[in-house]
């Protein structure tokens, strides 16, 4: 091919535009793509964002030493959502992902709404000393109304994916306050709310890459937030301030931190301590069973969160 | 429709080799490979030709550089590097018989 001419056309100025204010508006529109492109393709590794942005940066320098104004340079590569859309197709990346992180999160809703189900049924009562029958046929059935709302979303159309989640997770959240003729139980349901909520909100906040830092430092500041709620009750008198106390509050902000700089592996670690608290009021039911039980659901909705939000993206295999 | 849905099809297939093939003559900067793409009709905009050239990249088939020799902006100059070349061949191989074999098919249907 013959080395194209590079001829530099100025392009006409608007009546009343100077020179200088043209050349700031021209490199305004270069800055917002790349702006835009750059926030979209979060999900890539550093080296290959910045790869793809040089790659924009000559385009909108040869378009100009090709006589192109900035606007025809951008109309050339397409708006950024699409453009960033085709690099990560060609990169191996989506649009499996964030189906992914709603799959988990809501199969893991399902289960935890079932494993509720079990322990409100048959596990609590017994060991609160309620006087104890074979529960009936129907209270099993009514307990596991929960995780058929919760494997709903699953079941249903994917074009109904969406709204089915939502309705869910308002569903399960009401549920889990309401007081049906005393069935004070359905309390323990809430961590299956949380998880469905997680679901609705995840895959839209790390559909471009990890998530932006105000939704991180959220997540860091939930996963302290059980830890120093002990610790205030503690100072306020209602039980002793150990020492192991003050060092569980301590890991925990240290973990919180760990979550909003944006460690998965943090989040795999918090979800296996909320896995662990939730088992732990499961086998010994205290006074503070349900508090136990709710902290060990926020912070395995955050763990697993965090972990599949801030996962690295997988290396292309395709060659 | 038809033709159309088919060109398309065949082209996704084989435009990193036509990127590999361009690159084979020396190294050229982005625009101007997507404006041969274009005037061939493989590719519609430069849209495409970046994405397609950023996994090229990522599998080490084509390398970017930057030359600021010019009196304008840096340009990107993108050349085939040894696997590219590699792959160039083994394409060129598969799509010669291929193409034979497709032909000999053709003829013998009409």
């Amino acid at each position: 091919m013959t080395e194209e001419t590079t001829t530099t056309e100025k392009t006409t100025m608007n009546e009343g535009t100077t020179m200088p204010e043209e050349t700031e508006m021209n490199a305004s529109i270069e800055r917002a793509y790349l702006r835009d492109a750059g926030k979209r393709l979060k999900a890539l590794t550093p080296e290959q964002r910045d790869a793809v942005l040089d790659d924009v940066r000559a385009h909108f320098a040869e378009a100009a030493d090709a006589g192109r104004s900035p606007e025809q340079a951008a109309e050339g590569l397409g708006d950024p959502a699409t453009f960033t859309e085709r690099v990560r197709a060609e990169l191996g990346h989506e649009p499996g992902r964030t189906d992914r992180m709603w799959r988990i999160l809501q199969w893991l809703a399902t289960g935890v709404a079932v494993f509720t189900a079990m322990f409100v049924t048959y596990l609590l009562p017994d060991t609160r000393g309620d006087e104890f029958d074979e529960p009936g046929f129907e209270i099993v059935l009514l307990h596991l109304v929960p995780a058929l709302i919760a494997v709903l979303p699953i079941l249903v159309p994917a074009r109904a994916r969406r709204i089915a989640t939502m309705a869910a997770a308002i569903v399960l959240t009401v549920v889990s306050f309401a007081v049906f003729e005393n069935m004070y139980d359905l309390y323990f349901f809430l961590p299956s709310a949380m998880l469905t909520w997680a679901a609705l909100i995840v895959p839209v906040i790390a559909r471009n890459g990890r998530p932006a830092a105000g939704w991180r430092i959220t997540a860091g500041v939930l996963t302290a937030l059980p830890a120093s709620l002990a610790l205030v009750g503690g100072l306020a008198g209602s039980w002793d301030v150990t020492v192991e106390v003050v060092l569980y509050t301590v890991a925990f902000l240290l973990l919180g931190v760990l979550i909003a700089l944006g460690k998965s592996w943090a989040g795999i670690v918090l979800a296996a301590v909320g896995v662990a608290l939730v088992i732990e009021s499961t086998l010994s039911p205290g006074l503070l069973v349900l508090g136990v039980w709710w902290a060990g659901g926020l912070l395995l909705t955050v763990g697993v969160s965090h972990a599949l939000a801030c996962a690295r993206p997988r290396k292309t295999a395709r060659a | 429709m038809t033709e159309e849905r088919i060109a398309t099809n065949l082209r996704k297939g084989v435009l990193e080799y036509c990127v590999l093939a361009l690159l084979s003559h020396g190294e050229k900067y982005g625009l101007e490979l997507a404006d041969d793409l274009t005037t061939r009709g493989l590719i519609a905009s430069e849209g495409s030709l970046y994405p397609l050239l950023a996994r090229m990249r990522e599998n080490g088939l084509v390398e970017p550089r930057w030359d600021a020799s010019g009196t304008g902006r840096p340009r990107r100059y993108y050349a085939i590097t040894d696997d590219g070349t590699d792959q160039l061949k083994a394409f060129a191989q598969v799509w010669t018989s291929l193409a034979a074999e497709v032909n000999a098919l053709l003829e013998g249907s009409r």
